[in-house]
């Protein structure tokens, strides 16, 4: 009988789903658009899996998700008529680099996010809540709320905020 | 997560892209800041990262209404002892996991994504021929409406035939009730109309004769299926209808409100695998001058068209009479 070490389909699976948040992550960086991400990390498992046979056991397999994910990412963004951020590539291959570089830093920053969101204000937490657990636009958020979508807006941009520097506070201090 | 200088303007800007609501100075704002300085790029990368892990924990539920509840109902958990019989059954057990692994990652995470889809597919630069039917007539026809005119008049649209290329590039065919047929046609630079044996009219306006079908301030021309697409998006609340079949996937959207033109519903039929849109059936259109409730887009040809197929030149005698329109 195959342990699941031997055998490829539940070693990937175990490797897809270890590395899939930071993939996730990667590719977000490069395509600024939610769905389109979760697309293409589907698109990148399938296109991983059919080359698994070449991986290389003994380097990481996030790091080698990567030279994918960036090849898809940049593949969409051929494809698209109209990109959330249009990018000159020089200025994309920069970001594509810097982003590769913060991949070993993803689940420090994961840990620290969940302990910062316990922070948040009841009303945070809503707006969190509607915008990426429900996926409801920002105009239909302010129209449920009766505000503006400028209100709504500066509220998503001042919790962002709140988080990036209560996970930066995290991310700075020892280790206990 | 990182306190080196970086321009102020990115905090700001990030969450306008990150949340949809930047407009075209905010992107090249944006584009220039990052073009700028590694700093800044740091800064925006921060952006999305943070913006990618709350998706992520939004749907694994630690945004849910109550996490107390929610962390304590993972924390009460049991955890069942190993035994033989369960390490015999983990290795198919794992095996049944990673298919429905596999099968749902295969699988576009929501109606929303499926039609990021078929817009992609659409974007293509492909040769496309649809047939309209019309699926539903007027209630009540308005018939002194001949097809003379600068517009085609929607109400002979049965039959009509439609191709498309590239994004403006687009021929309409149709038989008009007096015989005649009515030519319209557009390579995204002009377009043109071209009735029986009457003057050939070209516009610099890429859209100008494919506007007035069936809508006057031009919400449904399907003529550019592309912008209507995109319009589904925001207009509309997109659900499936059917995503089991190998061969082709059904999304149905409704108009979210009265306010606003356009048909009550829109039912597109689409190839899982290309994107391809194979049917888009238009139904309860507004009503005015005796257009039909409901029409059907009909796929019925991929093969290549000549390359010049899109320009005027291809579909009239040379020294057609030409007026030229604004």
């Amino acid at each position: 009988m195959e342990t699941p070490l031997s055998d490829p389909h539940l070693l990937f699976t175990r490797l897809f789903v270890a590395a899939q948040p930071a993939l996730h992550g990667y590719l977000m960086s490069l395509v600024h658009n939610s769905h389109a991400t979760d697309d293409l990390l589907q698109d990148l498992a399938e296109r991983m899996w059919r080359k698994f046979g070449d991986y290389d056991r003994q380097r990481p397999f996030v790091a080698w998700g990567i030279g994918f994910a960036r090849l898809l990412a940049m593949e969409w963004r051929r494809t698209q008529q109209r990109l959330p951020l249009p990018l000159d590539d020089e200025t994309l291959d920069l970001l594509a680099s810097q982003a590769a570089d913060d991949v070993p830093r993803h689940d420090d920053r994961l840990e620290a996010l969940r302990a910062c969101l316990m922070q948040l204000t009841d009303r945070q937490r809503s707006i969190l809540r509607l915008r990426y657990q429900e996926s409801m636009p920002v105009a239909k958020i302010a129209l449920s709320w009766n505000r503006s979508q400028m209100a709504i807006y500066k509220t998503l941009k001042h919790v962002h905020r709140s988080l990036l520097d209560c996970i930066s506070d995290a991310l700075a201090r020892p280790m206990p | 997560m990182n306190a080196s200088p970086f321009h102020p303007s990115i905090d700001e800007l990030a969450p306008r892209i990150l949340h949809e609501t930047a407009d075209d100075a905010d992107r090249a704002e944006l584009a220039r800041l990052l073009a700028a300085s590694p700093e800044n790029r740091r800064r925006f990368l921060d952006h999305t990262a943070l913006h990618g892990l709350l998706a992520r924990e939004a749907k694994a539920g630690f945004l849910a209404e109550n996490p107390d509840t929610f962390f304590g109902s993972l924390e009460t958990i049991s955890v069942p002892k190993r035994n033989r019989v369960f390490k015999l059954w983990l290795p198919a057990a794992a095996a049944v996991i990673f298919a429905c692994f596999l099968a749902t990652m295969l699988l576009p995470a929501n109606a929303m994504a499926a039609l990021d889809r078929v817009i992609a597919g659409m974007n293509e630069s492909r040769d496309r021929s649809y047939t309209i039917k019309v699926v539903e007539p007027a209630s009540n026809p308005e018939t002194s409406r001949t097809g003379r005119g600068r517009f085609p008049p929607s109400n002979h649209l049965d039959g009509a035939t439609l191709w498309l290329r590239g994004p403006g590039e687009f021929v309409l065919r149709q038989s008009l009730p007096n015989g005649e047929t009515r030519i319209i046609g557009g390579n995204a630079m002009e377009s043109w109309s071209l009735c029986g044996d009457g003057p050939l009219r070209v516009s610099t306006d890429p859209q100008r004769f494919g506007r007035a079908i069936f809508a006057p301030n031009g919400e449904v021309t399907f003529l550019n299926l592309r912008t209507q697409l995109d319009e589904l998006k925001r207009l509309y609340q997109i659900e499936w209808l059917d995503q089991k079949s190998r061969q082709t996937w059904k999304l149905r959207g409704f108009r979210r409100t009265h306010e606003q033109g356009g048909p009550r519903e829109i039912e597109l039929w689409f190839s899982p695998d290309t994107g391809l849109l194979e049917r888009m059936i238009l139904r309860q259109l507004p009503q005015q001058n005796g257009d039909p409730r409901s029409i059907a887009i009909i796929l019925h040809s991929t093969d290549p068209l000549p390359a010049d197929f899109f320009q005027h030149t291809k579909h009239h005698e040379p020294g057609q009479t030409i007026i030229q329109e604004p």
